[in-house]
């Protein structure tokens, strides 16, 4: 009863949902984006087993994120969660300048599937605050996303420590889910 | 960590068969021995080295302290180890194990591991925090995890129940790639315990239970309004990431497969054999499939709920009144302010510490521009830069800023139970929040004629997203300190946003300009949300930092500028003229609106740091 009073709610005042995949290297700050993301909303301590899926309410939106990863052998259970994505997330330590190929690799393993043609894709240029990272002009360089055409992507700067930078990436991508689906 | 100091020389130490072993395990243990002379490093004594860790993990005490490991040996080997069966697996152990081994297992990565198992926690952060560790893909990580997967004993249990066991005892709690490689080491002691079973190979093990980790997210995790995995569709995902397991393996052939061992002779018979093969995976995923819907897989000591949706209840202990006023407050948070607010007292003491001069007296600390309450007429008038509010009729309410927050409460009410409960005499038990404002990124300023004849003493506030308040007081003096006491919060709060991003989305000026093609798509511009994470910095710090944005402001606004002459002539006789020089013109207000903000913050902190230094003068 209280799903569908909240699928009723949700249509008057204009909630939408988006499906989020979120990618990465290890240790690029996945996790901390999430936990930050969830920050000041309630926080319901689940006692199941599972991978890092996190619902994010902001601006009306709610962004289901779902942290997918895992060795190469096993992408393909990933891509049952691959149609319906309205956007991709895709994390970049911007210090870690020797693992910065290693991503780039990933990225385009990802978005190089056809079910991922027509998603955002917003690009977390984490870890702005550490001295020496790569800009998001350099990561946007490197990643040779001006060659992506048909693609609409975002580089954003941000600072998961702080949270700076996250949120305004959400609001990016709730602005132009708009834009794939006109 | 106090990794560097634990020696546990048990793989290079001279191993003599303590005499307390019982002969069973005497003759077991033989075979070893004899085998390889026990100086020698090698996979064999590794296996070794394990097998006695092993018999050591079987004793009720161990001694923890690593120091000592000499005489530690000594006491773990005490205790009788009762089943046979343990000797007869660690053998299974040692023909299995050793190619699979791409680390080296140090005698201190055994040690870790023992000591992990036994929940030791002088080595992990905590119980959750475990799978961080040992899962971060580093050499020293990998091999105790390996070590600690051979503490468990999977033989003859079925996979799922396997993964039940380990869920049980270790807290799978990381980052997907770290659980990973927990599920990866897992699936290797699955299969070590389990050579003979249908699966075939530790990939498709793995496959299996990633599949499973899987379907009990999207079960039992995953919030939203979605349609939940089937059975059919987990058996199709599962089933084709199996397939390629298949496929990576025969082109390897590293491991000879049970299954493609026993019929070769000829294509026809295999091909038979491996549909029957996979209806009979198929079956046992069906197993899988249901036995976890029923019943999810929890982590240790967790008590095992039943189905219900928790989060639809979380949401519904919001009142629908507060939903409809749009500023959503939960319960717990109203209940919260309502005890901040009871501490108002020692809330004007903790603002001096956010001071330059820490100690400036409470007499100013507690006015403006610091603290602020009082009764005031308010009206909600913007819900959003372009939208007008539903409620626009004029509201009495009590409105009190404690730094950042504005919060507005109704007096004369009936008392709601938690105020009541909570109050204590104290004005707060009869007021009810009615709605709060963050005042990071808005902006009060006067209204110098009023709102209307009526209303004659009069300010608004913008708030970061475009809605506008406006706020009726009694005098002038009272708009000034209303005015001072947002401004100086949101000045101290707010923080700059980060610059720098790159889009592909063309809005008339991101490429075209320079490239000189004609766009195939221009896209309205909006306005990027305004940071919502606070200002830690001091005062002066901060509107330091507040001058730098303004001048990066003033920049981008020149530079805006610049380009609108050169935008004029690339857009000329194009379809997407308007829309190319109306972003141009919203972009062009949002810069200006934002360098009155910051300019207006910086005068705030200025005004405040004279204040201060008047008074301590």
């Amino acid at each position: 009863m209280g799903a569908n009073m909240s699928k009723a709610l949700a249509k008057i005042f204009g909630t939408k949902e988006m499906r989020i995949l979120m990618l990465g290297l290890d240790a690029a700050g996945k996790t901390t984006i999430l936990y930050k993301l969830k920050l000041n909303q309630s926080v319901t301590t689940i006692p199941t087993v599972g991978f890092n899926v996190e619902s994010v309410t902001y601006k009306n939106v709610k962004f289901n994120v779902w942290d997918v990863g895992g060795q190469d052998k096993i992408r393909n259970l990933w891509r049952h969660y691959y149609t319906g994505t309205q956007g991709l997330i895709f994390v970049i330590d911007c210090q870690d300048r020797n693992r910065i190929e290693e991503a780039r690799q990933e990225l385009y393993r990802i978005i190089s599937d056809r079910e991922m043609k027509d998603c955002l894709l917003l690009i977390f240029a984490n870890k702005q605050d550490l001295p020496g990272s790569f800009t998001p002009a350099e990561v946007t360089d490197i990643l040779g996303l001006a060659k992506l055409r048909e693609r609409i992507w975002y580089v954003h700067p941000s600072c998961a420590t702080t949270g700076d930078g996250l949120f305004e990436g959400l609001n990016w991508l709730s602005q132009n889910v708009k834009a794939i689906y006109k | 960590m106090s990794q560097s100091k634990i020696v546990t020389p048990i793989a290079s130490k001279p191993i003599t068969i303590p005499a307390e072993l019982t002969p069973a395990q005497k003759e077991a243990a033989l075979p070893f021995l004899t085998q390889e002379p026990p100086k020698i490093k090698s996979s064999k004594s590794k296996s070794l080295s394990r097998f006695f860790k092993k018999l050591a993990t079987k004793s009720p005490k161990t001694c923890t302290k690593s120091t000592e490991a000499q005489t530690q040996y000594k006491l773990t080997f005490v205790p009788v180890v009762k089943k046979s069966k343990t000797v007869l697996e660690s053998k299974t152990e040692v023909t299995e194990i050793v190619w699979y081994n791409n680390s080296e297992i140090t005698s201190n990565a055994i040690e870790l591991a023992q000591r992990i198992w036994e929940e030791d926690n002088t080595v992990y952060k905590s119980l959750d925090s475990i799978v961080e560790w040992i899962g971060n893909g580093k050499e020293e990580s990998n091999s105790i995890l390996q070590s600690y997967m051979s503490h468990f004993d999977f033989k003859g249990l079925k996979l799922e129940q396997a993964f039940r066991t380990l869920c049980s005892k270790l807290y799978l709690k990381g980052e997907t790639q770290q659980i990973d490689r927990v599920l990866l080491q897992f699936s290797a002691r699955y299969y070590e315990c389990n050579p003979q079973s249908i699966f075939g190979s530790i990939d498709v093990v793995h496959a299996i239970v990633y599949s499973l980790l899987l379907l009990n997210t999207d079960l039992h995790v995953a919030q939203g309004d979605y349609k939940k995995m089937s059975q059919s569709a987990f058996i199709k995902n599962t089933m084709s990431a199996i397939t390629i397991q298949d496929n990576m393996l025969s082109s390897e052939a590293r491991i000879p497969l049970q299954r493609t061992n026993s019929n070769t002779s000829t294509s026809t018979q295999s091909s038979s054999a491996s549909k029957s093969w996979e209806i009979e995976v198929k079956n046992m995923l069906k197993q899988m499939y249901s036995s976890i819907r029923c019943s999810q897989i929890t982590n240790p000591s967790s008590p095992v709920t039943t189905v219900c949706h928790n989060s639809v209840g979380a949401t519904f202990r919001r009142s629908v009144g507060s939903i409809i006023k749009k500023k959503v407050v939960r319960d717990d948070e109203s209940i919260k302010s309502v005890k901040s607010a009871v501490s108002s007292i020692m809330h004007y003491q903790a603002v001096a510490s956010h001071l330059q001069s820490t100690d400036l007296p409470v007499s100013y600390t507690s006015n403006a521009p610091y603290y602020k309450e009082g009764m005031v007429a308010r009206k909600h008038l913007l819900e959003s830069k372009t939208q007008k509010a539903k409620h626009r009729d004029w509201k009495e309410c009590f409105m009190v800023i404690e730094r950042s927050q504005l919060r507005m409460y109704k007096l004369d009410t009936t008392a709601t139970s938690e105020s009541v409960s909570l109050g204590g005499g104290n004005w707060m038990a009869h007021a009810q929040l009615m709605g709060a404002i963050d005042l990071k990124h808005a902006l009060a300023s006067a209204l110098p004629s009023g709102y209307s004849r009526q209303r004659q003493h009069a300010f608004t506030l913008q708030e970061s997203n475009g809605a506008v308040h406006v706020f009726q007081v009694g005098s002038d003096e009272q708009v000034e300190e209303w005015i001072s006491t947002c401004n100086y919060w949101a000045a101290r709060e707010s923080k700059e946003p980060l610059i720098g991003g790159v889009g592909s989305m063309e809005y008339g000026w991101v490429n075209c300009l320079e490239t000189n093609v004609s766009c195939a798509m221009v896209y309205e511009w909006q306005s990027p949300a305004a940071p919502i994470s606070s200002s830690m910095l001091e005062e002066s710090a901060q509107v330091q930092a507040l001058y730098k944005h303004v001048q990066d402001l003033t920049n981008q606004l020149d530079q805006h500028h610049d380009i609108k002459s050169k935008m004029e002539s690339h857009f000329i006789g194009s379809r997407f003229n308007v829309i190319a020089m109306n972003n141009w013109e919203s972009k062009s207000l949002y810069l200006l609106s934002e360098i009155i903000k910051y300019q207006n913050y910086c005068n705030s902190i200025e005004k405040s740091l004279a204040l201060q230094a008047s008074i301590m003068a």
